[in-house]
Parts: structure tokens; sequence; C-alpha cells
């Protein structure tokens, strides 16, 4: 019996081709697989409120380098996670400061990469808070491969007018709790240690229109002219050209020799040839691909890689034609 | 008649030796998640190098089976609730998914030959009417009628019962 590989998206630019028929066998990962797009981290969003109601929020985080007299850190991850209006996190197993349990959806959570000002700017809701914690967000900085650079929190301004103030009186918006019991800055297990206030931000804004807070946080980036070595120490690139019809190449650039094995597998996962395989120099390589008795349509290269800092595995898609 | 109502959940493990392109994209994205999540919890200098050692340190890690999975998600939504690993006895209807968890096996930092991940799929509440000819005979149909359009799914080691609710009780029935 034929089972039609089900119709999912396609590669930009790619071929409009049928999706072969496959058998259906009884080992499942044999059967064919959807056509995905490579996307971005599921975390790489601007608008992190995943339909969780409360007053607006815009978070703008500036990210400055204290190795490059705190100029402006371009090229930075930026992790960032919150409570709802409830004080609950978006995350399963709940603490015993959760009374709700969430499970499958990620709310509040979200990644954005600095631009040449060292900002990211989320879309969110005003948080709520929870026992024994005054109002936060978690933030998380990496630098472009990925190695932490710092795990830190924000804190709010609080007093009568503040915004932490009115958002909790805030009934019309969901926000139910007021202030009662509240764990103020001083208090904080976090904060009450911030005396010179370097991790309290600045919030300004209405209930009506919304509210946005602004925080510059200070890491300890590249330092000028060193150059910042991927985690993974390789880097491989889309072969050109793609689509191909005789000839394409795969450039790979390895930090140390390594045995190299690169393997092509047609969409239903089955393996069609292998395109290299053996010991590669530091450096800059291309590897060259003969379409052989490939037809046309899409394949997937698998690129494997051994060496002295570990094993390493990077897949990307090509189009013959 | 009435019929007791069942959920059906399937686990798809994925490691280094799948090829299919949504099986791949998976496996690469959520380690390349892992390396960076998992500083969370690790010691700076010296990292414990697979999951289960981590654990065993700092039993927080837990979180990272979430926080990892959020990796996942673009090519789990990219499925539109169908899941392509079990079609049916006759193969043109796939098991419907309304949820997922993502799961941890294992994984190393140096190597990432040896991460191994599962995302367990949960369908939709179906009127279970039994198993004939090794396969759970079910009707996406919950409301109780004479006689219902059914879908029949092969019995197959990484697909169990979840969920499982008793018929209702006639309303005939003596108080």
């Amino acid at each position: 019996m034929a089972v039609a590989a089900p119709d999912l998206l396609r590669a930009a630019g790619g071929d409009d081709d049928q999706e072969p028929l496959v058998a259906c066998t009884v080992s499942p990962t044999e059967t064919a697989g959807p056509f995905p797009t490579h996307t971005p981290s599921g975390y790489m969003r601007t608008d992190i409120t995943d339909g969780r109601t409360g007053v607006a929020f815009t978070i703008n985080i500036h990210i400055k380098n204290k190795n490059a007299d705190c100029s402006a850190l371009q090229g930075a991850l930026v992790d960032i996670w919150h409570c709802d209006k409830d004080g609950n996190y978006s995350e399963y197993g709940g603490t015993q400061m959760q009374s709700t349990n969430y499970t499958t959806v990620h709310f509040l959570r979200g990644r954005q990469v600095t631009d040449a000002n060292g900002l990211v700017s989320f879309t969110s809701i005003f948080p709520g808070w929870y026992t024994s914690r005054a109002t936060h967000i978690h933030v998380h900085v990496y630098n472009a491969a990925g190695t932490s650079l710092l795990i830190t929190q924000i804190s709010f301004p609080e007093g009568t007018n503040s915004a932490v103030a009115t958002v909790n009186a805030a009934t019309a918006y969901g926000y139910t709790k007021g202030m009662t019991g509240y764990t103020y800055n001083a208090n904080d297990n976090v904060f009450s240690d911030d005396s010179a206030g370097l991790e309290l931000s600045t919030v300004t804004g209405s209930v009506a229109n919304g509210y946005t807070l602004e925080h510059n946080i200070y890491v300890n980036g590249p330092t000028a002219g060193l150059d910042d070595f991927s985690k993974n120490k390789y880097g491989i690139k889309q072969n050109y050209p793609n689509p191909f019809k005789d000839l394409t190449t795969i450039p790979l650039n390895l930090e140390l020799d390594s045995d190299v094995n690169v393997t092509v597998y047609d969409m239903t996962g089955r393996k069609v040839g292998t395109a290299y395989s053996g010991n590669m120099y530091a450096g800059e390589n291309n590897i060259p691909l003969n379409r052989g008795n490939l037809s046309s349509g899409t394949y997937l290269y698998k690129v494997a890689i051994a060496n002295a800092n570990g094993k390493f595995e990077e897949s990307k898609q090509m189009i013959v034609r | 008649m009435n019929y007791p109502k069942i959920r059906l959940a399937y686990r798809a493990v994925i490691d280094s030796s799948c090829s299919t392109a949504w099986e791949r994209y998976i496996f690469e994205d959520t380690y390349k998640e892992y390396l960076m999540q998992q500083q969370l919890f690790s010691n700076k200098e010296q990292p414990a190098t697979s999951f289960r050692k981590l654990m065993a340190e700092n039993p927080k890690a837990e979180q990272l089976h979430f926080l990892t999975g959020i990796a996942a998600n673009s090519y789990v939504q990219q499925l539109k609730g169908f899941l392509f690993l079990v079609p049916d006895a006759l193969g043109n209807n796939l098991l419907p998914f309304e949820g997922f968890r993502f799961d941890i096996i294992n994984t190393d930092i140096t190597d990432i030959s040896r991460h191994k991940v599962g995302i367990t799929f949960f369908s939709p509440l179906f009127t279970y009417l039994g198993t004939v000819n090794n396969c759970y005979l079910v009707s996406k149909d919950t409301a109780t009628k004479a006689g219902y359009d059914t879908v029949m799914y092969p019995l197959q080691p990484q697909l169990a019962i979840c969920y499982y609710e008793e018929a209702t009780i006639n309303d005939f029935a003596t108080p």
C-alpha cells in the first residue's frame, strides 16, 4: 500500500516537484517525511505574548561591551523570560510558587540578536508577581557563537506612581493581586544587594497606552581585535550554485585538521551517495559535488566532522535541476 | 450504546541515525539549543559533558527538557497537526495530534552523535470501539451515535493509549 508524503513547505526557490509515493513499512522512520523549511530557533521572535493578556509592554535592552569601552555589542543573542499577569511561567513541573500548570505553551519567552546599536526589543505584557519575589525579567546574554556571557535579572522601579503599583491595581486588565503580600526590591533575595541600582530599569508610559522599559546590560564581550570563533570550531555554508545542474561546491571552514564525511540523502531519508570521506586540513576547504546519477529534486547533504574538539554534524538542503 | 473514550500517544525517538529532513533539522537544532541552554545549569569551569551527569549534579537541569524543546517547536508546527509517522491501516489518514512533549534521552556537549531526544505526540479524544485485526478501531466523532465513521491505527511499539474514560452511564440505568 502506498502513502502520499504530506505536501508541506517547499524550500525557497525550489522546483514545484510532486512528493514521490512511498511504501508504508513497519518501521515508522522509513515513511516519507514532510518537506520542512529550515527555520531559526523557535525562540527567535519579537512578540512573545503567545496569547497572554495584560497591559501592553515593550522591553528595550541595550547590550554594552565592557571590553570595548562599553560600546554597543552587535550580534549578541539575548534571551528573556518572565511570568504572566498571574505570576505563572510557561514551564512544566509547577513549583510551589505556581498554582496553575501550563505544559505545552512557551509563552513570554523569546530571543533576539542585538543590532548595530546593541539593541533588542520585545513586545510583551507587563509581568505580574509571585510570592517572595519582586517583579522581574530574566535575561541570558550569549555571544554570537552561543557561549554564555551573562545571566542576570532586571528589577522595576517602585513607589506610589510607579508602573508596578499602577499596573497591579489595573483589575480591568486582569491584574487581581494588587500589592498585598508583595516583596519589594529591598527584601528581594536577588535585588536586595543591588545598592548601586545596576539591575534597575527605567519604565515609562501608562496603562492605557502601554509601558516601555529601557535598560542597559554590560557584558564581557569579545576583546577588540580577536576573532570570535564559533564554539563548534567550524563553518559550513550553503552549496553554490544552488540549484545546480552538474557540479556544485560546498564551502567548509575548519579550525583544526578534521575527519570529514559528507553524505547525501534524498527527501525520504534514503542515502544516495557519499560526496567526501577523509581527512581535511584546517582552514578554508571546498568540497566538489558531482550530480552523478541523481535525478532532479531536492536532497539533503549532511556534513559530519570529527576532530580534537569533538564531533559535529550539520545538514543543509540542495536542489538538482 | 456508549463507548469509552481514549487518547493515543506516539513517541518519536530522534537520534543521529535519522535521515529524513524533518528529523535531521530537529536533531541538529535541538542540539545547538542544548549547548546554549545547558549553560544555565552547568559549572562554568568544568561543565558536565553529558545531560545525565548534569542532572545528577544539578537537579534543576530537569528544566532542559522544556527549554531545549523550544527549538523543535517550529518543525512540529509545520506538521499542521498531523503526524506523518503514523498513517492509518489504509495509508490515507495520518494520526492527528493536539499537543506534544519534548524530552532529552541523553546528549553530550562534545559529541553530537550521542544526542538522542524524544517527542511524544498526543491525539485528540477518540471514541474507542475496540481492537480489531491488530488495530485500534477509533472514531474522531466523540458524540454518542448509532453508527460511527472509523479509522484504524495499527498497534505498534511506540503507540499507546495514554488516556481512558469509561463510557458514560446510560440515562435509563437505575440510580
